[in-house]
């Protein structure tokens, strides 16, 4: 699904040149749950872009289900961004003044589909997300889980190899966080490759692999326990924070 | 004519235009034998010929027109200066959701449309804005019992809807231009970056 090899970025600031990743290799499987952690600094977000097409390394291959995407031009990155990668931000990233089915339809409507058969596609993915009556509410009128899920509706719209995902419990309380685990674990059981950045630890041990990134470079790749067992017994995203508070 | 019965002028009418010149020549040949003065003598026979005034009249107008249209087109500049510059404060504020729009899969042309669309919507409705204004001046001077030399000089104004659509093509490209520029720069911005940018 996604193979990195030999991945350089560098960025140049003036005279300065910072190499924000140095030689990075990376194999991600279809159906895997891959947490990338690290503090700030690490090159965490610069590997979440390339891995995301929202930028091109310096120097490496990059090959996303077979093709490398390395040496594209923008519009073709948009290509691959808008049928390959589903984001999922810390902040929902949503347009404030659309409906959340008019934020869902968006990547359908760059992927070139017609109104209707987008707003059919928009209004499914919100039901799948639990979020089937808040169709015409607009950001503002939901609360920061229900963005949170219209963004995992939105990434879902044009069924994506990946799910990338970038501190996506990182705006939200306990209990909203919760349900964003559980969810990207529906996704994740139901067949989804998600690839989710975090430095929430809590949430990095619920993923079924979990890579550690340092000054640019991967210092740790552990499958945590093989994805069979961790349906019966793995750890879950419930028993690794603090309890969902009770509401009386 | 006066007093002592010679003639002082007289008018003649020549049977063209083309032939103007040659009557004119001929009749400078033909005085010009009969009274015994060098035919190229302006001074000795002048004669007074419309044509010039005319000409003279329609350099004016001209002037006049080329005056009307230069400030006119440095109006249109101007006027699509002021939009490009809302449209590129406009990119700058939208940074953000063109960075989301990128993400999401927008091509090039994607990200442009909206700004050129709401760019030319601009121009458009300032366009039709004037052409009612220009209407309701029209007509407020149609109404009024306004009479002098000026208005049979220069006539009352009319509307003309030949110069009503070469001027919403002409800002209907004014708007596109305007809009194109700023555009361009938003399809040309870094999704990674604009997706940081607060």
């Amino acid at each position: 699904m996604i193979e990195m090899t030999a991945i350089r970025k560098v960025y140049s600031t003036g005279r300065m040149e910072v190499e924000a990743l140095k030689g990075v290799n990376l194999t991600i499987g279809r159906n895997e749950y891959v947490s990338i952690v690290g503090p700030s600094g690490s090159g965490k977000s610069t590997l979440m872009n390339l891995i995301g097409c929202l930028d091109t390394p310096s120097t490496g291959t990059y090959l996303l289900s077979g093709e490398n995407v390395a040496g594209l031009d923008r519009n073709h990155l948009a290509e691959v961004r808008n049928k390959k990668i589903g984001f999922v931000f810390q902040s929902f990233n949503l347009l404030p003044y659309a409906t959340a089915l008019e934020n869902v339809a968006l990547p359908l409507l760059f992927a070139g589909i017609s109104d209707k058969k987008c707003n059919e596609r928009a209004k499914e993915m919100l039901e799948r997300v639990g979020l089937g009556d808040r169709i015409d509410h607009k950001p503002t009128e939901l609360s920061g889980g229900q963005m949170q899920r219209v963004a995992i509706a939105r990434a879902l719209a044009n069924n994506p190899a990946i799910i990338l995902a970038d501190e996506p419990t990182g705006n939200l309380d306990s209990a909203s966080g919760h349900v964003i685990a559980d969810l990207f674990g529906e996704l994740h059981a139901a067949g989804q490759t998600i690839v989710m950045i975090t430095h929430d630890n809590g949430l990095a041990k619920i993923a079924s692999r979990s890579v550690h990134i340092r000054d640019g470079g991967i210092v740790e790749d552990n499958a945590a326990i093989p994805r069979t067992s961790r349906r019966r017994s793995g750890p879950s995203y419930a028993n690794s924070i603090p309890p969902r508070p009770s509401i009386p | 004519m006066y007093t002592d019965a010679r003639v002082g002028n007289f008018i003649y009418l020549p049977t063209s235009l083309e032939t103007a010149d040659l009557a004119k020549a001929e009749i400078y040949r033909v005085l010009a034998a009969k009274y015994r003065f060098d035919p190229e003598d302006r001074r000795a026979l002048s004669i007074w010929d419309t044509r010039e005034n005319q000409r003279i009249t329609d350099n004016i107008a001209l002037g006049i027109q080329m005056f009307l249209g230069i400030i006119g087109a440095l109006t249109l500049f101007v006027g699509g200066m002021g939009v490009a510059n809302i449209m590129y404060a406009v990119v700058k504020e939208r940074t953000r959701e063109i960075g989301i729009k990128m993400a999401l899969g927008a091509k090039a042309r994607q990200v442009m449309a909206p700004f050129v669309l709401e760019s030319m919507f601009i121009t458009g409705a300032g366009g039709a804005l004037g052409t009612l204004v220009s209407l309701s001046i029209i007509t407020i001077i149609a109404m009024l019992p306004l009479q002098g030399e000026a208005f049979d000089l220069m006539g009352k104004p009319t509307f003309s809807p030949a110069i009503a659509i070469a001027t919403s093509l002409i800002l209907g490209a004014v708007g596109m231009f305007a809009g194109y520029f700023p555009a361009r720069r938003a399809a040309s911005i870094n999704p990674a970056e604009s997706l940081r940018y607060e």
